[in-house]
């Protein structure tokens, strides 16, 4: 039983497609594409919502669905990068330091729009050209993705303390109350999750996005298909960065100050986001769409431990069971679904 | 006798590292080399090299513990808390503090061995739980200070050596006989290289994989105890540091990241390493937060040199 929901875990030609002919294989891929992962996350994100709708009377105004917009935009933006990372099968850890070095320069060297503006540029650039770095050490030599991100992460949070020693600094006050104001009757912090879900539904149907899903799904198959490894690997890690540095500014802007630890807590939810979201840590399947119902369960979460009255501190503790229970109920899914898409088409 | 050669080479140039900062220190700083400051970079390298020990094991699997530094963190706190700078209590926290670390370490090692669960997303959910736990423990608090025994195991000389210099070639030596004369090393060794190859070789490696974790959490804990020891103290965050060096501790020893190769004697130089640079950075103006900034680019620089001596080994094979 374990063994048979371990080697579904990894579903690759071997798993699903080994032995099989194309026609088979084609209805076990159209089983696949009807993942039911995303659904269960939004039907335990829906859960978690209305818990805390009925905890906290008065959530379920455009007002108070604004606010916890704005608690989880920087954790959205950066797990919309993390998620096309994992859709490569490979994974981020970086994010947590360029996040910590983004919100270190912004509470350090924002004085006013001008300088605003440089920085901002400046910060983005640094995602990028981190990201690139991951890529090029990852799709070019070939690395290991947790062991390159992992240095990359130690670099920016060494940079990022050297910028900023401690928590503080500050940054503009109109540059803070944006995530907080409304625009056209809808605050702005639900504003930039639509954004961000039309990039992703906008970037779903790229060539570089189909590219991802191939070399996560099938990397010998899209390699055949004259998908190069490299470069698609790069953009993955590319975006990441720059989502990175984005979050970066919505960190900055939600908090008003600077703190150059700050990314270090947000590596692991970023990554629960992805998984409780329903996308496969060994690449190829999931999105966004799931992933923004991973982000909604685990900031609900922590507005339902305060409501409950707990200290903050059960939300650290209750997001690394959510991960370890995601990854092995994800697992679960996807074996049983397979299973019953095996006995179909058999 | 080439293939030794050839297999100890970059041990072999983690050594000569050594000496090279060794003498880089001295030229910077005159009196670097004398006695009182190696006795301080060996304590403070000892640290490193203690939690490098478990996961210079890890990543002979192949797998990583991201665990370490919240387990690290654990034991120190659990034990300036519980013990009250009492050595008498203190005596028999120990034992439970490593039995903690053991069980930390078995959980850890059933997720990855038997859920199949992959190792980073298994140790790093782990570390949360166990951080969270600490907070909701501590609620967010520092945790008393040590007992004098800590203080004396962490700090103390036996003639010219420090106590916990003893313990770390106490280390070397079960480590190194382990991985290198004995049917668990050659089953580890084999259970990096090829887990199918293993297995159908009878090798348990569920078994492997677990007991991994579970010296790697049983070393994580000992740490804590010693560190607390040094620092007098215990508070939350100590551990940080600890992921990081003990990644690069491995990696300038000259073990692969993908499993199957490497050795403690090589993590022992990487650790004397890290300790030179700590020592070395401060005199050259550097601040501490350097340090973070050379692990990266010291675990970088280890793993694309390793990959591409693979690399080529196996194009000549």
């Amino acid at each position: 039983m374990i063994d048979q929901a371990g080697s579904a875990l990894r579903p690759g030609p071997d798993s699903s497609a080994g032995g099989i002919g194309s026609l088979p294989r084609l209805a076990l891929r159209r089983v696949r594409d009807a993942d039911v992962r995303p659904a269960a996350a939004w039907v335990l994100a829906i859960v978690f919502f209305l818990i805390y709708a009925a905890l906290q009377p008065g959530t379920l105004s455009v007002g108070q669905i604004g606010t916890l917009a704005g608690d989880g935009l920087a954790l959205a933006t950066l797990a919309l990068g993390q998620g096309i990372v994992i859709l490569t099968a490979g994974i981020d850890l970086s994010v947590g330091g360029i996040l910590s070095l983004g919100t270190a320069l912004a509470a350090t060297q924002f004085h006013g729009t001008g300088s605003g503006l440089t920085w901002g540029v400046v910060i983005l650039g640094i995602g990028i050209g981190s990201g690139a770095a991951n890529g090029f050490l990852i799709g070019w030599l070939g690395l290991q993705p947790f062991i390159v991100t992992l240095a990359t992460w130690s670099i920016f949070d060494g940079i990022a303390l050297i910028v900023l020693p401690t928590q503080g600094g500050s940054v503009p006050e109109g540059f803070a109350a944006w995530i907080g104001d409304s625009t056209a009757g809808l605050p702005n912090a639900i504003w930039a999750f639509l954004v961000l879900a039309a990039a992703w539904l906008w970037f779903r149907r790229t060539r570089l996005a189909r590219r991802i899903y191939a070399l996560g799904s099938d990397p010998e198959g899209a390699k055949m298909a004259g998908v190069s490894r490299t470069r698609t690997v790069m953009a993955a890690y590319m975006i990441s960065g720059l989502c990175a540095a984005i979050a970066a500014l919505f960190y900055a802007m939600q908090t008003a100050s600077g703190d150059p630890t700050a990314g270090d807590g947000l590596i692991l939810p970023s990554v629960a986001a992805v998984v409780i979201g329903g996308t496969a840590l060994f690449g190829g399947q999931g999105g966004f769409i799931g992933t923004i119902a991973g982000v909604i369960t685990l900031t609900t979460l922590g507005d339902v431990i305060f409501a409950f009255n707990l200290p903050s501190y059960w939300t650290v503790l209750a997001d690394g069971l959510l991960l370890i229970l995601a990854v092995l109920a994800g697992g679960g899914l996807h074996a049983l679904q397979q299973r019953a898409g095996r006995r179909s088409t058999s | 006798m080439r293939h030794l050669m050839t297999r100890n080479r970059p041990v072999v140039a983690a050594y000569v590292l050594v000496l090279v900062l060794a003498v880089v220190g001295e030229l910077v700083a005159p009196g670097f080399l004398r006695v009182s400051h190696l006795d301080q970079l060996v304590i403070e390298g000892s640290f490193t090299a203690i939690v490098a020990l478990g996961q210079t094991f890890v990543i002979l699997t192949g797998g990583v513990d991201l665990s370490i530094p919240w387990v690290l963190n654990g034991a120190a706190v659990l034990l300036t808390t519980f013990a009250h700078g009492d050595n008498v209590r203190m005596a028999w926290l120990i034992p439970l503090l490593l039995l903690g670390g053991a069980v930390i370490g078995l959980v850890n090692g059933l997720g990855v061995a038997l859920l199949r669960v992959p190792p980073i997303i298994m140790t790093l959910g782990m570390s949360t739980v166990v951080e969270g736990g600490l907070l909701l423990y501590t609620n967010g608090g520092s945790g008393g200070n040590a007992p004098t025994g800590d203080v004396y195991l962490a700090t103390h000389r036996w003639g010219p050596l420090p106590v916990i210099c003893l313990v770390w070639i106490a280390v070397l030596v079960v480590a190194t006989v382990a991985l290198s004369a004995t049917p668990f090393g050659r089953r580890l060794y084999a259970t990096g290289l090829s887990r199918r190859v293993s297995e159908f070789a009878g090798v348990n490696t569920a078994t492997m994989t677990v007991s991994v974790y579970v010296i790697s959490g049983v070393a994580a804990a000992l740490a804590g105890i010693v560190l607390a020891g040094y620092v007098g103290q215990s508070y939350l965050g100590m551990g940080d540091p600890y992921l990081f060096s003990s990644v690069a501790a491995v990696a300038i020893g000259g073990a692969s990241i993908l499993g199957g190769s490497g050795n403690y004697v090589g993590t022992t130089a990487g650790a004397l390493v890290l300790a030179l640079l700590a020592a070395i950075l401060p005199i050259l103006g550097l601040p501490q937060s350097a340090l973070e900034i050379v692990y990266g680019c010291v675990i970088l620089v280890a793993v694309s040199v390793s990959s591409g001596r693979i690399g080529r080994r196996r194009e000549s094979a």
